[in-house]
């Protein structure tokens, strides 16, 4: 029981119902500028950091690791550029210009060099590229040889998991070559104690002559990282001092001299004010992404660790919330000025140029009570200003969120670029408690990423996205007797024969098939994911980062080494609802009416449905039941291939396990964000009438077009698989014609519609709010629709970005427009 | 009035999140058969009170399988390769339906029974009660099919949810008299007030109609009136006042739902093989429409546009 008997929803937000906003993005010209100013920027490959942690390596040869690191950092932070924007109130730069993405090398750099003259010329993520910079970029590629974590990686891959890997069944995604993000710091701690307080503890366990080496090597480390992130703000300081003595303009002269005087001071201590609140949550942020190339660096609980310091200064009446609007959305456009560039082939599961920071305001606080307050609304109505990609919203809602929560929310994925995406308190607590969390833990949850979740400062690395697991291809092997078609590798087979003859008598021996399979892999998965983890331990030493996560400094270690207070990871499992649809074609067709045998059907696929008769059975597999439209035959299935999965987790640990943190173990995501476009493209013709190449299922959401019969009967089927063991997090994107929000009658609909889904326990909702035509139009004249911003998956991206098969995906989802 | 068996229904669809169909988020269960021939209906496939095959020659390659399996003789190619569809002939028995590769035919109408439609009406239940909606009836004239509508509306106020009934009126007080226990909320069409005129434009007179629309409101059940109106048709100042005077006498009436006329039905005339009357007819501009919602809320009722 979750819900306390008291007086649980929030009394908060009387001031901020006083201040009028309308949404629609309009308002707030200096917002507008800084946002505009952004805008024009075309994102660009920036060469400094790369050098600059070279020259560092070079001369930090046989130094423990971590050191390095941390090192690097140091010589990153004093040396690279840096610059203040127009107007913009926060600062801190990633690289030598916006949205310009820096190189990190010690993880892979021959991707880089191969692809240097095609980052300009993508279909996709399109990133401007000097011959300068290639020059640059080439000439440190032989420093590197050897000593990246790729090369590390692949040194020690299994030879099976090589060719799992070639069967397309396997994906090593981010994990194989860049860092691994996934990080929500404890905030509280940073804002309270600054980076100098978390320096002196380090100090303090440094002091203690009985500690280990290891711990030794990471206490000099995460001094070093501090000291040097607290130096960058003094840069920071300087710069703001020197404009200032040039600033002709006198209101802007006043805002440098306020931004030196809040980065001369800065970390030193506990933020003295709301803007410095949002100034060193922004640091804390940025540095990590210098510091490692992970993504999904989030957050978490905004209108929680800031309220404190909005509070303060409000009732010192420093600050009014017209301000703290503003501050906030200066802050929320900061965050669209980083950038990561990826290998192509990674592109193409994530699309957008994403970082996926998410940031979460409302829902229950650790107490019981709601938190939902002033702030929640702010940043909500700032995202109205940002309409960019970062951060990644998300509302938290239960049973104790006041309806304005839910009617402001709403009004903000009115305005159609999919934020902020929901997460209901009363399955996904629980989800969290499955893990053998506490309750008061579960509570504080908040999203890592895209629905992935984590509790905020208390977590290591990578709630989710370790190995992609492509459902659609085990399928796939479990019809061929495991004999992938286009590469001809068997690693396994159902009858224990070589080559792809294979007969079923029954359902239950196609489904033992899929449970034997699905073992096999998720072991090769997993053992994937150790030599990630294993390689990562060492490469992703991030001694910053590390710092700011409860008991990395007690522990002395790092996160990958075993820091974190709870560690438990997710891979990611792609196209289960195709599974169970394709599973109920074979069982109804095939064994429950026996109106096609297994061989007919299996050659159906290998033609990929072509020919007259084939074309018929096709057209059998179409009529029967499809999950999304609230049909118990097929929607039974589906949730047997997640608990399917699910069953096989206990016995499973991640790389920590037994070196301190709780739990090191799985839990099970849907959050792949695009992968299913790619992904289907491995995947040949699949019972349930998909053809050949046609992406999988998008998260949790029904296949492509299969959902016939509305939003509800989507959200009804969904609430029969078990959300509430899905502490990896469940994505279900549904895309709304702009017309079933119109007006405040339909918005309420829309309300009550979400509320149902909670519920219903379903555990995350997202919306496209925009007509098929205008996606249309907006592929055809990119130019007129540069604002376009749709949910891709766990994410939001510029639909302009995107490459076009993933553009024809969004259009073809079935459009849920209400009469 | 055809004979039927009260325990089946002859349906198109069922909308699930109707949202104008009366309060909250609605399940709207369209019945075939009308007697009504009203020149601008958008659902003409609900007029027949049998099932109706729809052809889309877009989509047809001309390739003659359903030539060959259509038992009735309803199919042929023109002189050149085009599939012609002799509705004398044609049963609506759907084998053309299984057959085509393209899915250029599609069935209107099936029939279910009481315990299937209630099943699946109940599914939407935890949005009924979030959203203070619930199901409603429509058509095609859902009191076609009184006896049916009945039983699941019965067994829809047994679990405590919402009944609407949207009803054109032309039909025997006796219909009225088999529902109206059981449904909480009449959305009731007046389309014209002057009697000619309503003949013309309908096939039918309104005296059924008005007589029946009284009745409902004696019985002191909550009315909401949909006013369709068409561009030149029916929305001269005379008519609309004379539509309003009648409407203002109609005490449980809580609400206008204003109905604009449009033009997302054409389409269908076509694949069933009919002529649309109103071929030149352009919708309105949102500024007429304001024009005349303005003119109906002086009357002093509600007036939602679109309903």
């Amino acid at each position: 029981m979750i819900i306390p008997e008291t007086d649980i929803r929030s009394k908060n937000i009387s001031a901020v119902d006083n201040m009028i906003y309308e949404y629609g993005g309009g308002g707030y010209p200096r917002v507008q500028k800084v946002r505009q100013d952004l805008m024009a920027i075309t994102p660009a490959i920036c060469p400094e950091r790369a050098l600059l942690i070279t020259e560092s390596y070079r001369q930090s040869e046989g130094e423990p690791y971590v050191t390095r690191k941390a090192k690097a950092l140091k010589n990153i932070l004093a040396n690279m550029s840096i610059y203040i924007e127009d107007d913009q109130m926060i600062v801190g730069n990633q690289a030598s210009q916006n949205r310009a993405a820096p190189i990190f090398p010690e993880y892979s750099i021959d991707w880089v060099i191969d692809e240097l003259d095609d980052f300009d010329k993508r279909a996709g993520d399109v990133f401007d590229i000097s011959e300068d910079t290639k020059e640059k970029l080439r000439g440190i590629q032989s420093f590197w040889k050897g000593k990246t974590h790729q090369e590390e990686v692949y040194a020690n891959m299994s030879d099976t998991n090589m060719q799992a890997q070639k069967q397309k069944v396997i994906h090593r995604g981010g994990i194989s070559m860049s860092g691994d993000g996934h990080i929500i710091p404890n905030h509280d701690l940073v804002l309270a104690k600054g980076f100098r307080g978390i320096q002196r503890d380090a100090q303090k366990h440094l002091d203690d002559p009985d500690i280990a080496n290891e711990q030794r090597d990471f206490y000099q480390a995460v001094i070093i990282a501090l000291e040097a992130a607290i130096n960058f703000a003094r840069r920071y300081a300087d710069l703001a001092e020197q404009m200032a003595q040039k600033e002709v303009n006198r209101e802007r002269k006043k805002e440098l001299e306020r931004i030196a005087a809040i980065n001369r001071r800065i970390m030193e201590g506990r933020a003295q004010s709301f803007h410095e609140a949002l100034q060193v949550v922004y640091y804390c942020h940025l540095i990590m992404m210098i510091e490692t190339n992970g993504h999904s660096f989030s957050f978490g609980r905004f209108d929680q660790y800031c309220y404190p310091y909005y509070k303060r200064d409000m009732e010192a009446g420093l600050l009014t919330n017209d301000e703290a609007l503003e501050l906030t959305a200066f802050f929320f456009i900061k965050m669209n000025t980083l950038n990561k560039v990826r290998p192509w082939d990674h592109t193409e599961f994530g699309v957008g140029y994403p970082l996926y920071s998410n940031l979460m305001v409302g829902g229950m606080r650790s107490d019981g009570i709601d938190g939902t307050n002033e702030l929640s609304y702010i940043a909500l109505r700032a995202m109205d200003l940002n309409r960019m990609p970062e951060p990644n919203l998300s509302s938290r809602y239960w049973a104790g969120s006041p309806r304005s929560l839910l009617e402001e929310s709403s009004r903000l994925i009115r305005e159609g670029f999919g934020m902020p995406s929901l997460f209901a308190d009363e399955t996904v607590i629980p989800a969290m408690m499955s893990l053998g969390l506490p309750e008061e833990a579960a509570r504080d949850y908040a999203s890592m990423g895209c629905v992935e979740v984590a509790i905020p400062g208390r977590w290591g690395h990578r709630a989710t996205g370790m190995t992609y697991m492509n459902f659609g291809k085990i399928l796939e092997l479990v019809l061929n007797n495991g004999v992938e078609p286009v590469s001809g590798i068997q690693l396994i087979s159902v009858n224990g024969k070589p080559g792809r003859d294979v007969e079923f008598s029954s359902y239950d021996e196609v489904w033992q098939a899929w449970n034997k399979f699905l073992k096999f892999y998720t072991d090769l998965a997993v053992e994937s994911d150790h030599i990630c983890d294993r390689s990562l331990k060492k490469h992703d030493s991030d001694a910053f980062a590390s710092s700011l996560i409860n008991n990395s400094i007690e522990r002395g270690k790092t996160l990958k080494n075993g820091g974190g207070e709870f560690d438990f990871v997710s891979q990611s499992n792609i196209g289960t609802s195709i599974i169970g649809d394709a599973l109920a074609v074979i069982k109804k067709l095939v064994f429950d009416d026996q109106a096609i045998t297994f061989q007919e059907l299996r050659s159906a696929l290998d033609a990929n449905w072509e020919g007259e008769e084939n074309q018929k059975i096709r057209k059998m597999a179409l009529a029967v039941p499809k999950f999304g439209n609230d049909d118990d035959y097929v929607d039974e299935l589906v949730a047997d291939v997640y608990t399917s999965y699910l069953d096989l987790l206990p016995d499973y640990q991640n790389e920590r396990y037994g070196k301190g943190p709780i739990g090191c173990g799985y839990t099970m995501s849907t959050s792949n964000i695009s992968s299913y476009v790619p992904s289907g493209m491995d995947v040949g013709a699949t019972p349930d009438g998909r053809y050949a190449g046609d992406p999988l299922n998008e998260g949790a959401s029904p296949c492509l077009g299969a959902d016939k019969s509305g939003p509800t009967a989507v959200a009804k089927s969904i609430s029969k698989l078990p959300n509430k063991r899905m502490a990896g997090g469940q994505l279900l994107n549904m895309k709304f014609a702009p017309g079933v929000l119109k007006g405040d009658d339909n918005l309420n609909k829309f309300i009550s519609f979400i509320e149902a889904n909670r519920l219903l326990g379903n555990f995350h909702l997202q919306f496209n709010i925009v007509d098929s035509a205008e996606l249309r139009d907006a592929k055809l004249h990119p130019e007129k629709h540069q604002d376009l911003m749709v949910r891709v998956a766990g994410y939001c991206a510029l639909f302009t970005s995107l490459i076009p098969p993933v553009q024809d995906a969004i259009i073809a989802r079935t459009e849920q427009a209400g009469f | 009035m055809p004979l039927y068996n009260p325990d089946i229904g002859l349906i198109s669809r069922i909308q699930k999140y109707s949202t104008n169909d009366g309060p909250g988020i609605r399940n709207t269960v369209f019945f075939k058969g009308c007697p009504l021939r009203c020149q601008w209906c958008s659902n003409p496939e609900l007029i027949r009170a049998k099932p109706d095959l729809l052809f889309t020659p877009s989509k047809c390659i001309s390739c003659g399988l359903c030539i060959d399996v259509c038992t009735h003789g309803a199919l042929s190619f023109d002189e050149g390769d085009t599939i012609i569809v002799d509705r004398e002939e044609c049963a609506a028995c759907g084998e053309c339906v299984d057959v085509c590769p393209e899915g250029a035919f599609e069935l209107v109408g099936v029939e279910i029974s009481v315990g299937d439609l209630t099943a699946e009406l109940l599914k939407d239940e935890v949005f009924y009660q979030t959203s203070g909606g619930g199901v409603t009836f429509s058509g095609g004239e859902p009191l076609y099919q009184a006896g049916f509508v009945r039983q699941v509306a019965e067994g829809l106020k047994k679990a405590g949810i919402h009944t609407a009934l949207d009803t054109a009126g032309d039909v025997s007080w006796c219909r009225f008299e088999e529902v109206l226990d059981v449904i909480d909320l009449v959305l009731y069409d007046i389309k014209v007030a002057d009697r000619d005129l309503h003949q013309q434009l309908t096939g039918r007179d309104n005296d059924l109609i008005l007589a029946n629309a009284k009745m409902v409101s004696m019985k002191g059940i909550p009315m909401h009136i949909r006013m369709v109106i068409v561009p030149g048709i029916n929305d001269s100042m005379d008519e609309l006042s004379a539509r309003m005077m009648l409407i203002s006498e109609l005490e449980s009436v809580k609400q206008i739902d204003l109905l604009p006329y449009h033009r997302y039905g054409v389409g269908k005339y076509a694949q069933l093989g009919l002529d649309y009357q109103l071929e030149d007819l352009a919708e309105y501009s949102e500024e007429k429409i304001e024009t005349i919602r303005s003119h109906i809320a002086s009357y002093g009722i509600p007036v939602i546009v679109g309903g």
